[in-house]
């Protein structure tokens, strides 16, 4: 009956819980969903991490290689990040080219990685003008239930901080580049990580944090913040529909430092 | 100062990673290498030796655990993940639901599978878009699952399989045939049976099952006699094949073998797949009781 209810009237189904401050996946206004971080699990990534945020799940694996830096930045090398939602992870994604949503999505992730400054390209460069590494990082999301801004920063930003550099050597006898497998590799270095926080607007009016599948489909905007967990607001995103009082950001941006917290939190206790 | 022919090397089409232009996606540098190219020595293939112990110490005819889990992708109606050590994937399927052109109008129902190895899941990265050996898996995993799906019982629907493979050491087809039935069993569409897979390498007078990726059929290695691979697709309880495909030159009377040594090896995998779906008919029961 309920189901039937939902699916004729989803905007009027969700409205009846929000009137008693719930959410009918039993949530507060203000709550997140169960986050659950794994790294390493593919062996064959250079580096990976995997996150389940409610029933979104995805994995974020690396694979370094090499190229060679632009002439604007002769000493920088590259990250690459990638989301990959394909008709796997949720029925409406029809197999091609990325959509609109997802090309977004990505979007957010680069702006949020160059912006916030938190890994310094300098360290990628082997040989400055010649040879650079290039970081792909490429996101698979395996199951589709809103969020997926949250969660694919989460698993890029664990993969990174976990990746290590091999050593390439220059022989001077064969005047090549050689892949030094024997010495130690070093961690990437990493600024204070900025977490990422997603709320929706609902009804033009009430903010809810961390929405899942059905609440995005029914809302009509959502705000991102990253804020370090030291109060350094990275990004603030809001894209356009609803409108957002002065207040309710203030509020906002109070919720996004205490996920921080908790976030860095996790990311540090994961082995 | 460093060295131009590097460098030249590097600009030309080299391994792997040239990428088309790709204006949906970040895209990086225009070529990249991966690092394994640059290795002091740059070993081709390995062979496989003429006896001796596997690389994970397994004997010729030891198949590697499985591990399988329904139930992982909550959006799909059938979903499952196969574990075989090294190898991880998940398989959704969606369906049965409306066909999206009209046109193909017809009593029975359609089934299409699309295989996708992740760029991370192999030793060199791999390409976003499907590349011709993942277009090859896509079929001959179609064709190794459609004998077994009762498609008369959706006509004017499709049900759609996805397999993503996380991560690949070896065995990717076979380990994906037996995902995929799984997932279409959790999925409640109706099969004569399920269909489960096993790979085999024939190298020399060796036969190797379930060979990892160190193992695998390579075209550029060299032996005299028999370099190939086998992949055998079964329904155990009709004691059908319904899926056999080959690569490379194998004589007969070994290929005969090998065909016979995955299929006892199918007939072991039942089991295994019997039991996830009996646990997650188990917990679906005990979660709609309360």
């Amino acid at each position: 009956m309920a189901a039937e209810y939902m699916s004729v009237h989803p905007f009027d189904y969700y409205n009846k819980f929000i009137q008693q401050d719930i959410r009918p996946d039993g949530r507060s206004l203000s709550e997140f969903r169960h986050t659950i971080l794994t790294t390493g699990t593919i062996n064959t990534a250079d580096s990976s991490a995997t996150v389940k945020l409610g029933q979104t799940f995805l994995c974020c694996g690396i694979k370094l290689e090499l190229g060679k830096p632009t002439e604007d930045n002769p000493n920088e090398g590259f990250i690459v990040p990638n989301i990959e939602m394909t008709p796997l992870c949720e029925t409406s994604f029809k197999p091609g080219p990325p959509s609109a949503y997802q090309q977004a999505a990505n979007q957010y992730l680069l702006e949020l990685l160059t912006n916030s400054e938190v890994i310094d390209l300098t360290q990628l460069c082997v040989t400055q003008g010649e040879l650079c590494w290039c970081i792909y990082a490429d996101i698979v999301c395996l199951n589709w239930d809103g969020n997926i801004r949250d969660a694919s920063w989460i698993a890029l930003i664990t993969a990174l901080s976990r990746l290590k550099l091999p050593r390439i050597v220059f022989d001077e006898e064969t005047q090549k580049h050689l892949l030094d497998k024997e010495t130690t590799q070093k961690h990437l270095d990493v600024n204070p990580i900025p977490v990422s926080t997603t709320f929706a607007i609902f009804n033009d009016s009430i903010v809810i944090v961390d929405p899942n599948l059905q609440e995005e489909k029914i809302t009509r905007s959502t705000l991102s913040i990253a804020i370090t967990k030291d109060g350094e607001v990275c990004s603030v995103y809001k894209s356009g529909g609803s409108g957002l009082k002065t207040c309710q950001l203030g509020v906002c941006m109070r919720r996004a430092l205490e996920r921080a917290v908790d976030i860095i939190e996790l990311i540090d206790k994961t082995a | 100062i460093g060295n131009k022919k590097e460098i030249n090397k590097i600009n030309k089409v080299q391994q792997h990673s040239k990428m088309p232009l790709d204006t949906r996606r970040i895209t990086g540098p225009e070529s990249s290498i991966s690092p394994y190219s640059l290795l002091t020595h740059n070993k081709t293939q390995p062979q496989v030796p003429p006896s001796g112990v596997r690389p994970d110490g397994r004997e010729d005819d030891k198949i590697r655990p499985i591990f399988l889990k329904t139930g992982v992708v909550s959006q799909a109606q059938g979903s499952a993940y196969i574990e075989q050590q090294g190898t991880k994937m998940i398989c959704a399927v969606y369906g049965p639901r409306a066909v999206v052109r009209q046109e193909d109008f017809s009593m029975k129902g359609q089934l299409t599978c699309e295989f996708k190895f992740t760029p991370f899941s192999c030793r060199y990265r791999r390409q976003h878009q499907q590349d011709g050996e993942e277009k090859d898996f896509s079929v001959q995993l179609l064709e190794a699952l459609e004998p077994a799906v009762l498609l008369h019982k959706f006509p004017k629907a499709q049900v759609n399989i996805y397999i993503t493979v996380l991560q690949n050491d070896g065995c990717a087809l076979a380990a994906s045939i037996t995902c995929a039935s799984v997932a279409l069993a959790d999925a409640g569409i109706e099969m004569y049976d399920l269909v489960t897979g096993c790979s085999a390498r024939l190298a020399g007078d060796r036969l190797l099952m379930d060979p990892c990726s160190l193992e695998e059929y390579s075209s550029v290695e060299d032996t005299s006699i028999n370099n190939g691979s086998v992949t055998v697709g079964l329904m155990p309880s009709l004691d059908q094949i319904s899926a056999v495909t080959s690569t490379g030159e194998i004589q007969f009377e070994l290929m005969k073998k090998a065909i016979t040594q995955c299929v006892s090896m199918c007939v072991q995998l039942y089991p295994v797949c019997q039991n996830s779906l009996t646990k997650s008919i188990e917990k679906k029961v005990v979660e709609a009781a309360t």
